[in-house]
């Protein structure tokens, strides 16, 4: 089952973190410049539309106009500023929150943002190209990255200047535009080199990237930022796509035996990731689970019940007979017992003695369901939805398909483009989106959200448009 | 066997419970079901081999691309036996020895030993196709009926080992002078640990519910949230009306865990045989689960195989016609179903070989078996 951390959802319980200087000059007045413009129209797709009137959105499509539900039972409040996503989302900052919605919903659903931790009410929002949201409200000025999760706030330190209300909107050449009470800046992201390789301490001590690390089972890897490490740092296991936060003392736990990737990464107020800080970690395998110890465990079992039936068993039979069925009924009593010891304790890699683990978790009403899929993008720019089992590989996971094209880079969702065309020369893709459909949970039934866009491949056209 | 003798003193617990042990497992069955649930047995086996065997085939010839990881993790039968995946030689021999040990089985030629060919290839098999991914339960019961069957007299009928022995008594010219036994020791054993390892794993799959999620999990919303986690035909109708979510998930929660009551109860099987397969098709159209093709035939193992006909003809020939229409229309539409189901892995001449080779073995096995009175 692709269970996966929502990035927004981790949002929600990260809070903002004030950021760490540096020399780089990224602010600017701008003479005589007038405030970022508020969005109340925004164009979601071609031949569809969104306006804001007071706490409604509308949509405008095929000469219809409808007005959208909201998930959250209060309303989304004023609506204040609408802003468009390159991968299709609308970005809504309203007096209650932040809302998103997508050409393929019909309600718009607040996302857990930076907005909480900015103070006052939201004024306004911008999505710049590299998918970063630019958030503004009366008192403060804050960015998130919808696709992995982090947020900034700015503070006078990281040289947001003036007093609020602030306001937010795209200034030229990339610049973001900030409306202060004093007059208008411009905030150059990107500029001066992305953070160096973080330095984190194992165990309480610093240690350099690469080399391994062994762990005995069940016991949690202490990780932290090491001093003097300048800034905000995320991990993650195995390569997996949702990157954590790294604590001043996080505790990694849960970890089966084997061997294992970390991957630390420092971010920087731009949300420019580091290189990673790499440690392949070994888990210990526990004496309880090493070959070893189950097969002398089992066949001191399976001895002892076999003696227990050869000796049990007054027979009539001939001798040969009364083994055979004792080495039989070992084999049985084995065979239920080791079943039900599956069920009490699951573990799928004893199979066939297995128990259960999957659906025991419980839903509730407004939690919001995930359902990754992958979405090819048409040269027209039209959508469609293709399976990972489309291209003629068959497999036993999804996610052996959806973790490659979320974290390998280019290169497999290039191959998977180009797969897919040979496949389908009549009906060709341009790029590809891995997406987590969401859907929030209602008595009155599921409640289709604006998706995640997790990940997205469009490559450059020969005219250097995408 | 009989433990507690006659004449001696009461038998001791011990002896009680062997005596009971001996009398469950190895205790008499039809040595007509039990050829009838091996046949049941292979074939659910073949689909399972095709099911899975394009991966396995994959695997082996190298088959890969850029934008798919499929990691070889071990199973930790494999990782103690050193088994390591087929490479394309090993595949093919892998493969034919499968097939041709299924035939064998489904045929009844050499039946035991084809039987644990069976037995310990699908293991290789369907391990080596979860080494690549993860285990699921699907296969869990097929392979504890498939290591069962060598141990049960599973050849005695319908198969060439039994018109073999027939000839060959014919030929010595006792054939209808010796009894021919209609059941037969040991014949319990398959249909025994089949339905046990069935009852285990419905049995736990809603114990763990209830532990770990408590009764809160029959909430609705649970059962709502997992269906659109993988969104099948069937989940839009379902997922919008909660108060029928709570009574699904209640039902399932009752029916899994009680089913073991059907080992005590063996009428209970009426409801528990038609609740199961309900809940595997509801599951595989809400929650894109398959078919588990697997535990729907293998749910077989609690039926008076023998006696399906016999009962199927008396259903039809009870009640008014209206009736009876209906249920022909019902079981009609459920054998399509299943077969339609199969036949979607299987080619449809294996199933016809099948037939063609029942209907002459079970007509000649029968003329064989009627007693010769001088």
């Amino acid at each position: 089952m692709g269970v996966i951390v929502a990035a927004w959802a981790s949002l929600a319980l990260s809070g903002g973190v004030p950021l760490a200087q540096d020399s780089t000059p990224r602010w600017e007045f701008e003479e005589g410049g007038t405030s970022p413009e508020i969005q109340l129209r925004a164009e979601e797709s071609s031949g569809s539309s969104l306006e804001a009137r007071e706490d409604r959105l509308l949509r405008h499509r095929d000469g219809r106009t409808i007005p959208l539900d909201c998930t959250d039972r209060g309303g989304p409040g004023t609506i204040r500023d609408l802003a468009t996503d390159p991968a299709g989302l609308t970005l809504v900052a309203a007096d209650r929150d932040l809302f998103v919605v997508s050409p393929q919903v019909d309600s718009i659903d607040p996302v857990p943002s930076v907005g909480a931790a900015l103070g006052g009410r939201l004024t306004s929002v911008h999505v710049d190209a590299r998918r970063r949201v630019w958030v503004a409200a009366e008192e403060g000025l804050g960015v998130f990255h919808s696709t992995f999760g982090f947020e900034a706030v700015f503070g006078a330190t990281d040289g947001l200047p003036s007093r609020g209300p602030y306001r937010v909107g795209p200034g030229p050449e990339g610049a973001i535009a900030v409306g202060t009470s004093s007059g208008v800046f411009l905030y150059r992201p990107d500029r001066g080199p992305p953070p160096d390789l973080p330095r984190v301490s194992v165990a309480g001590k610093p240690r350099a990237s690469g080399g391994t690390y062994g762990l005995a089972f069940g016991e949690p890897l202490r990780l932290e930022r090491a001093a003097g490490t300048e800034h905000p740092s995320l991990f993650r296991v195995d390569g997996h796509h949702v990157w954590r936060r790294l604590g001043n003392a996080t505790e990694v736990g849960g970890l089966s035996p084997g061997r294992h990737g970390i991957e630390v990464v420092a971010v920087d107020r731009d949300l420019r990731m580091s290189e990673p800080w790499r440690l392949s970690l070994d888990v210990a395998v526990p004496v309880r689970f090493s070959k070893r110890f189950v097969l002398a465990v089992g066949a001191l079992v399976a001895g002892g019940v076999f003696l227990a039936f050869l000796f049990g068993a007054r027979v009539r039979e001939r001798a040969v007979v009364a083994w055979g069925r004792a080495a039989v009924s070992t084999a049985l009593l084995l065979c239920v017992g080791l079943q039900v010891l599956a069920g009490l304790v699951p573990h799928a890699k004893g199979w066939p003695f297995v128990g259960f683990s999957m659906y025991t978790e419980v839903y509730r009403e407004n939690d919001v369901v995930y359902r990754t899929g992958i979405v090819g993008l048409g040269p027209d720019g039209s959508r469609r939805a293709i399976s990972p089992y489309a291209l003629g590989y068959t497999f036993d996971d999804p996610w052996q398909v959806y973790r490659p094209l979320l974290v390998g880079g280019d290169e497999p969702n290039r191959a998977f483009v180009e797969a897919y065309n040979a496949r389908y020369p009549a009906d060709p893709i341009f790029g590809v989106h891995v997406e987590a459909e969401r859907r929030r949970l209602t008595a009155a039934g599921p409640v289709r959200v604006a998706p995640l866009v997790l990940n997205r491949f469009l490559p450059e056209r020969p005219d250097g448009s995408r | 066997m009989d433990r507690a003798r006659p004449g001696r003193a009461p038998a001791s617990i011990a002896a009680r419970v062997l005596g009971a042990w001996d009398g469950f497992w190895f205790g008499e069955a039809p040595l007509l079901r039990l050829a009838i649930f091996r046949i049941v047995v292979l074939a659910t086996a073949l689909w399972g081999i095709l099911y899975y065997g394009a991966a396995v085939e994959q695997h082996a010839r190298g088959a890969s691309a850029a934008f798919l990881q499929r990691p070889w993790r071990p199973i930790f039968a494999f990782e103690v036996l050193g088994l390591v995946p087929p490479g394309p030689e090993a595949f093919d021999v892998v493969s034919t020895l499968l097939f041709v040990a299924i035939g064998m089985g489904l045929v009844g030629l050499f039946t035991r030993l084809a039987c644990v060919a069976v037995a310990v290839l699908t293991f290789y098999w369907v391990g080596t196709f979860y080494s690549f991914g993860k285990p699921h339960h699907d296969f869990v019961a097929l392979m504890f009926a498939l290591l069962a069957l060598p141990f049960s007299p599973a050849g005695a009928r319908l198969s060439l080992d039994a018109a073999i022995a027939s000839w060959r008594r014919e030929r010595r010219g006792v054939a209808g002078k010796e009894p021919v036994a209609e059941v037969g020791k040991g014949a319990a054993l398959p249909l025994r640990l089949t339905q046990i390892s069935i009852a285990i794993g419905y049995c736990f799959a809603g114990a763990t519910k209830l532990v770990r999620a408590g009764p809160e999990w029959a909430n609705g919303f649970t059962l709502q949230g997992m269906m659109l986690e993988f969104d099948a035909p069937w989940t839009a109708l379902l997922a919008r009306h909660r108060e029928i979510l709570v009574f699904v998930s209640a039902g399932t929660l009752l029916v899994q865990t009680t089913f073991p009551l059907v080992l005590v109860w063996p009428r209970l099987r009426w409801f528990y045989l038609p609740a199961a397969a309900l809940f595997h098709l509801v599951s595989w159209k809400t929650m894109s689960t398959g078919p588990y093709v697997t535990l729907w035939f293998l749910l077989a193992s609690f039926v008076e195989l023998e006696r399906v006909p016999a009962t199927l003809g008396r259903l039809l020939a009870r009640g008014d016609w209206t009736l009876r229409l209906l249920r022909g229309l019902a079981m009609t539409a459920v054998a399509t179903a299943l077969l339609a189901l199969y036949f979607r892995q299987v080619p449809v001449w294996v199933g016809a070989g099948l037939l063609a080779f029942l209907a002459v073995n079970g007509g000649v096995g029968r003329a064989r078996r009627r007693p010769v009175h001088p």
